[in-house]
């Protein structure tokens, strides 16, 4: 039998040494972080309030963005209702096109990467320039990202100066702090010059018509202040009703994602620059993507519409810690994304990704809003179920068969005693004996018999 | 898409989850900070200094921007329009300045819990005086420090009456990236020095 | 005469770990329970409900349900992940199979349910074994049912001392079929775990999953690691 495409990635990060590496120290100092920073707040209860309000909001989402998109109109801007990728690359090309913008700056949007907005744009001329430290470093590495908070994870401070060094032509020396100072100083350039700015969106906030978006480095800021044009993409789902909501899920994203009370940026955008400002961008555009979120309402999967893109879940997953991003195959890993990637992509290589987990529910206990992912990707595996091989679907029905007969029951346990004692430890299935001695029950009677003999 | 067919699409529902139910709950409840927050100032400039910002009391205000200038040896130092740095006779920030080696803007509130500031790009005449620089010095009134967020966000229609500012800035400390390694490196691409000074509330 | 108590075996136990049932029985016996085991139970139906076969979960599931509801009083079930399936999960299968009353019956007896370590806590079970132990938190035992305390001191009540070590909590690896369907992974993540162990001192590794005893003592005995590893009614029943 071949092995999936899933196990074969999997199987290559675990024998990545330096991967390894770079995943424990990530997911380590992740945990210490977060487990610090929610000691200091009323951690459970904002939790619990958390997953109502999401629920809430999900309920009311047409008038939540009816009024989100009323509000930003009615201070100046732009709002764009994308049904698909193809829309929402489409306006963003046309809005390049009619501004002439030959130069594209961004700050960190997963929605973007989801609909390769980039590369809509890169094949109408525009250069487009990610300035989030992390995701400057995959692009120039032509890489996806491997962790929806740190896309650059994966690579150590060495692989970072080879990069910078080939656009340097000339050494960059591997020290952070240097290596910093370069992008600050090769990125500055591009924000100055940019003639277009594009953000993704941490929340939409409805009741004002306000795009927030969280930062720790200030692309975030450069982006949506010096290009004369705006253009912020939004998941449809990514909206709050007021700032009251906002209070709460703010406090939860940041110590989720990095363990930091705040992150150092928090910017508030409402509409384009007014009258009275020397800087600001003169257009501002929202486009509100649907991209497969419409099929996930209304389905026991909802509730991974709640998700705040916080990370939190990769940081803790054990799977993930041994195999890391790029081993799901998706612009969303972990266990965010082996739920969130086949709702949205009907492919064989995404129904694969329920299988990326053991359902140990550290994803649940980690999310600052409650998502029971151990019960979405166990119901994908229910979804999945009748197209799996002959061979296993009969395998089941057997079992089931015998194990809901108590009288056959014993007779296979009896069996199944016998046979793991009398096999040579080398055979019983490969996958388990190849790593791992099979278990020997010992000899004679069962448990149950034994008990009911009065022998114990 | 046009909206209306867009907002069709949508089915509305609540989840139904046996194994772990959804709780209802009906009031938003307040953060909680597990911190003394009673001295809102103390407490700002606890956690302000935790962050990397350099806060101090200050008396004078045009001394104390002085004595940052000279700390720094900044050469070029530009203002935005913030009515706290009005008064000190900088040159105001109009257009970008690539040898502006210090910005000196205005606060609208200090929010104590967290040790952050919060720019008003409207007030501030612009967004860019406390983004491009590589070192800005902040004037922040006493009396504008609150206690939390929430102090702010959950009274943005009353302390916004007018509708809120084309950008508002919550800003906590030096720009900070740990994309290399998870190491932390400070001033990427806001200012990598925030110097803050509390000014005595306004007569 | 001692409080009566039913015991599901659970089908590790029934098929690969017979010592463990016994030093249930055992123990129980000894912290004041008659031990009675219903004949007509058989599996709570977890490996096919974890693998998406919700059909033949139920089947199997309402065999158990159907011996478990002739029953009253207490039930005990020597492992989280058996007794997170009954107590949390057999609501919602038998709700998904159409099966309303079973759903109801199964809320019934889920209340009745206690992992062992739960049921015997605070009790004395008279073991007084010492040693060094390192204890392994299982996910569904841990995160589902919510137990982290009860077998931790009934261990330091039997005399031992309970190592830290910083993968205490992580998964195993185990998985149910995840350990054969993914294997690399699965024993990437048991080498993380057992990497974990090396430096602490444990002479024994002690759980409350005998499924996940299974996996780990495999892979520990195939790394040539002579650390024993038992179940922690195997541990108070010495």
């Amino acid at each position: 039998m071949s092995r999936s495409a899933l196990r074969v990635r999997a199987a290559g990060a675990v024998d990545d040494g330096r991967l390894q590496l770079a995943l424990q120290n990530a997911t380590d100092r992740f945990a210490l972080g977060r487990g610090l920073a929610t000691m200091s707040v009323n951690w459970e209860e904002l939790r619990e309030a958390a997953r109502s309000i999401r629920a809430g909001i999900l309920s009311r989402l047409p008038e939540v963005l009816s009024q989100l998109a009323d509000q930003v109109e009615a201070r100046g801007g732009h709002v764009f209702w994308a049904a698909d990728a193809a829309e929402a690359n489409d306006y963003v090309a046309s809005v390049a096109r009619r501004t002439s913008t030959k130069l594209a700056v961004k700050s960190k949007s997963m929605a973007s990467e989801e609909i390769h907005l980039n590369a809509a744009l890169e094949a109408q001329g525009v250069e487009v320039v990610e300035t989030d430290l992390g995701e400057w470093i995959i692009q120039l590495a032509g890489e996806t990202p491997s962790h929806i908070i740190a896309p650059a994870l994966h690579k150590n401070r060495h692989d970072v100066a080879e990069l910078f060094s080939r656009i340097a032509g000339g050494d960059v020396s591997d020290v952070p702090a240097e290596l910093c100072a370069f992008a600050r100083e090769r990125l500055r350039e591009k924000f100055v010059n940019a003639d277009l700015g594009i953000t993704g969106v941490n929340f939409g906030v409805a009741e004002t018509g306000t795009v927030i978006t969280v930062t720790n480095e200030g692309n975030g800021r450069m982006v949506s202040s010096l290009p004369r044009t705006h253009v912020a993409i939004m998941g449809m789902e990514r909206v709050v009703e007021n700032w009251t909501q906002l209070d709460v899920l703010l406090a939860l994203l940041t110590r989720a994602a990095t363990g930091q009370p705040i992150s150092v940026y928090v910017t508030a955008v409402t509409g384009p620059r007014r009258a009275n400002e020397v800087d600001g961008p003169d257009e501002f555009h929202l486009v509100i993507l649907d991209n497969g979120r419409s099929k996930i309402l209304g389905t026991e999967f909802q509730e991974v519409l709640h998700c705040i893109r916080c990370g939190a879940c990769l940081n803790v997953c054990p799977v993930y810690r041994q195999i890391g991003g790029h081993a799901y195959g998706s612009v969303y890993s972990g266990p965010i994304g082996a739920v969130l990637t086949p709702l949205l992509y009907d492919t064989p290589e995404a129904k694969e990704l329920s299988g990326a987990s053991s359902l140990c529910s550290a994803c649940w206990q980690a999310c600052p809003v409650k998502i029971p992912l151990q019960d979405m990707l166990l119901h994908l595996r229910t979804k999945k179920a009748p197209d799996a091989r002959a061979a296993e679907r009969v395998a089941w029905k057997a079992w089931a068969s015998a194990w809901s007969s108590p009288r056959a029951y014993r007779a296979s346990t009896r069996l199944a005693a016998t046979a793991a004692r009398m096999l040579p430890d080398a055979m019983g299935p490969k996958a388990w004996s190849e790593g791992r001695t099979r278990p020997r029950p010992p000899k004679g009677p069962s448990f149950r018999q034994r008990f009911e003999r009065g022998e114990i | 898409m046009q909206r209306t067919e867009f907002l069709s699409r949508l089915r509305t529902t609540t989840p139904h989850n046996v194994a772990h139910p959804l709780v209802h709950v009906a009031e938003v409840p307040a953060v909680a900070y597990d911190q003394d927050l009673d001295d809102p100032v103390s407490a700002f400039m606890r956690n302000a200094a935790m962050q990397g910002t350099q806060v101090s009391r200050v008396g004078n205000p045009r001394e104390f921007v002085g004595d940052v200038i000279a700390q720094l040896s900044a050469a070029g130092v530009i203002s935005s329009g913030d009515p706290e740095v009005a008064q000190l006779g900088f040159e105001v920030f109009d257009r970008p300045r690539p040898d502006a080696d210090l910005g000196v803007v205005g606060a609208l509130y200090g929010i104590a819990a967290t040790g952050t500031v919060v720019f008003h790009a409207g007030r501030a005449g612009g967004r860019s005086a406390s983004l491009l620089p590589p070192a800005i010095v902040v004037l922040l009134r006493e009396d504008a420090i609150v206690r939390d967020a929430g102090e702010v966000f959950r009274r943005m229609t009353e302390r916004f009456p007018d509708g809120l500012p084309s950008q508002l800035v919550l800003c906590t400390g030096p720009s900070k990236s740990g994309d290399i390694e998870l190491e932390l490196t400070t001033g990427v691409h806001g200012p990598g020095r925030v110097f803050v000074g509390i000014v005595p509330a306004s007569e | 005469m001692g409080e009566r108590v039913t015991l599901l075996p659970t089908c590790v136990v029934d098929t690969v770990a017979p010592e463990v049932g016994a030093a249930v029985v055992r123990v129980l016996r000894r912290c004041g329970f008659d031990v009675e085991i219903p004949g007509q139970a058989t599996c709570c139906g977890q490996p096919a409900w974890n693998s998406g076969f919700t059909e033949e979960a139920a089947r199997v599931a309402r065999t158990t349900l159907d011996a478990l509801d002739a029953t009253d009083g207490t039930i005990c079930v020597p492992a989280g992940s058996c007794a997170t399936m009954i107590r949390v999960f057999w609501p919602e299968l038998f709700e998904m199979t159409g099966d309303a009353q079973a759903a109801q019956r199964a809320k019934d007896v889920g209340a009745r349910v206690r992992e062992f370590s739960e049921l015997i806590a605070g009790l004395n079970s008279g073991a007084s074994r010492g040693g060094r132990v390192a204890y392994h938190h299982s996910c569904h035992m841990l995160r589902e049912l919510g137990i982290h305390d009860a077998p931790v001191d009934a261990l330091r009540a039997a005399g031992c001392e309970v190592v830290a070590w910083s993968a205490d909590e992580r998964c195993c690896g185990f998985g149910g079929l995840f350990s054969v369907k993914q294997p690399e992974t699965s024993i990437a993540m048991a080498d993380d775990k057992i990497d974990s162990l090396q430096s602490t001192g444990a002479e024994t590794l002690v759980g409350c999953d005998a499924s996940c005893l299974m996996h780990l003592r495999g892979r520990m005995e195939r790394r040539g690691i002579a650390t024993p590893v038992k179940h922690l009614a195997e541990v108070l029943d010495e």
